[in-house]
């Protein structure tokens, strides 16, 4: 999509609907915003999750200087391809109208020239190619909330073991590393656990609540022979991973990730 | 640092007053290392309100070098003598263990180990024992990584666990009509022979015992269920004071717990269970 042919307006339960060109949008004071993105889709283990730094204008700087009507609760996202969804007010006031990814533009693939980062819900919320926004005091059924997906988009709390990989085989002192997410909502406790055995707290970074947190631990295997890992993280709320089925629908999944590796024997 | 098999009955509780109990199955001389029950903070002194220099990992083996009180010495710190089971190691566990055809007795040579509903890392877990633990093994699927069927208390098919967490488990036959004491207050128990102390142990009782003699009713075959716990080992059971076994979830011997009327460290339980003989009792005090 050109961006000659990109406009942007907020309307609905405003005195003044606040129209944009991608050339104001742009003269706009901007800020660099990192975030994590997954899909609700994603499941432990998959690769629907991803980390990147955004750069664009924080909404909340645009609604300053906007008068909201009293009933204004949700507001409705509209993209240039016809995609529909609708967030809750304080969250769409926290959100990002992001042009930039990891300091280069947009790539169509991302929603070239402008999408809309929501920190705290699912990637279905961040409509790509965004154009519209109408704020409203119902919330609106979009593509996927119209086929049974969580209306909130809220993320579910996860954490991944991203290595070793499912079936490797280790031999001695092994480095298990991932990540934990949950959303808006901050990590406070990453634990690992060696078949099904007690659950052992690992240390992790978490620079912001919306950035994924990254873990690393050493482990040496106690015998040789198949070892099953898991990983669980606690949120800021204190709910603590506990649901074994990686089933996303209807929520999003909060399921524990396990995988086995193989230690080998010593050398006789 | 190696340390005696004396040494280490000390660190663990227990004293030795006569020969007679000197034939535990213990290395003469080993090093002797702590199991962790569970995340294990190693303190930089012998002061829970100390400095935590690391943590380490549920079910590891740490060296243990020394016991003070309520503490044991590690490499770099202290560690609660509560959170750790003690080991007398004569070779590591992860070395490669001979695979044994069934059906046999055998207790558990690893840390710990999984019971699962089939044989597969990530099958459903059935249960979990810790190092010391018995258990009948009724079958063996061989392959890459081969399987021991594991039997329960009354016998039939448990679930699956990697035949190199497992060794066989011997025990003397039994010689000695010993009487055992148990002091339900001070939670210790004494062993006599011909009226001579042979052994005292700091033990673990669950509900209160009614007072009085009992005589030794029956040994079981090795192992009982005790609660959620499988493979209880060595089990003595004396009539209506309930079952004598060695436990290795829980290293609190010297202070009641729930669970099994008499619960020991599982090396003085296979001690007993070889050496309590015809005319064995046990008298229960306050």
């Amino acid at each position: 999509m050109a961006t000659a042919h990109w406009s942007f307006m907020i309307s609905g339960l405003v005195d003044l609907p606040l129209p944009l060109s991608y050339k104001d949008l742009l003269a706009l004071h901007a800020v660099e915003q990192a975030c994590t993105l997954a899909c609700i889709g994603h499941t432990p283990g998959g690769t629907a999750i991803g980390h990147a730094r955004w750069y664009g204008v924080p909404i909340r700087a645009l609604m300053d200087d906007m008068s909201i009507q009293p009933g204004a609760g949700h507001a409705h996202l509209h993209a240039a391809d016809g995609y529909a969804t609708s967030v809750e007010l304080p969250q769409f006031s926290n959100a990002l109208l992001a042009y930039k990814l990891n300091d280069e533009p947009l790539p169509p693939e991302h929603g070239y020239p402008v999408r809309l980062i929501v920190p705290g819900l699912y990637g279905y919320k961040m409509p790509k190619w965004i154009q519209r926004v109408v704020l409203a005091d119902q919330p609106l059924d979009g593509l996927w909330e119209k086929r049974g997906w969580s209306p909130s988009g809220q993320v579910q709390t996860t954490s991944a073991i991203l290595g070793p990989r499912h079936r490797a085989t280790i031999s001695g002192v092994t480095t298990l590393h991932g990540y934990a997410f949950a959303g808006d909502r901050a990590i406070t406790s990453v634990e690992v656990s060696i078949d099904d055995g007690p659950w052992m707290p690992v240390p992790f970074t978490q620079n912001q609540a919306q950035e994924w947190a990254l873990w690393s631990t050493d482990w040496s295997p106690a015998t040789p022979g198949d070892h099953r890992i898991q990983v669980r993280a606690t949120d800021a709320t204190g709910w603590v991973q506990q649901d074994s089925t990686a089933n996303a629908f209807p929520n999003g999944s909060s399921a524990i990730h396990s995988i086995v590796v193989h230690m080998q024997e010593p050398q006789r | 640092m190696t340390i005696s098999r004396r040494q280490f009955l000390q660190f663990a509780g227990i004293a030795l007053v006569s020969p007679y109990a000197a034939q535990f199955s213990l290395p003469e001389r080993a090093v002797a290392h702590g199991r962790a029950l569970s995340a294990t903070p190693v303190f930089a002194s012998a002061n829970a309100d100390s400095q935590i220099l690391r943590h380490l990992w549920p079910d590891s083996i740490t060296p243990i070098s020394a016991r003070s009180g309520a503490w044991y010495r590690a490499d770099d710190g202290y560690i609660r003598k509560t959170d750790v089971q003690p080991l007398m190691l004569d070779a590591p566990t992860g070395a490669p263990a001979p695979v044994m055809s069934p059906p046999l007795i055998a207790e558990v040579r690893a840390p710990a180990t999984s019971i699962r509903a089939w044989a597969a890392a990530d099958a459903p877990l059935v249960t979990r024992m810790g190092h010391g633990a018995v258990a009948p093994i009724i079958d063996l699927l061989p392959g890459q990584i081969n399987w021991y069927g594991i039997a329960d208390d009354a016998g039939d098919l448990l679930g699956w666990s990697q035949t190199t967490d497992w060794q066989q488990a011997v025990h003397q036959q039994p010689q000695l009509p010993l009487t055992i004491t148990l002091n339900q207050q001070t939670q210790q128990l004494t062993v006599a022979v011909d009226e001579r102390q042979v052994l005292q142990a700091a033990v673990s009782t669950g509900s209160p015992l009614e007072t009085g003699v009992y005589a030794l009713q029956h040994r079981n075959a090795g192992t009982i269920r005790s609660d959620s716990y499988h493979g209880v080992a060595w089990p003595l059971q004396f009539g209506e004071a309930g079952t004598m076994a060695g436990v290795y979830w829980h290293n609190n011997f010297g202070a009641r717990v729930s669970g099994l009327a008499v619960q020991v460290p599982t090396y003085l339980a296979r001690w007993l269970y070889g050496a309590c003989g015809e005319g064995s009792t046990i008298v229960i005090e306050p």
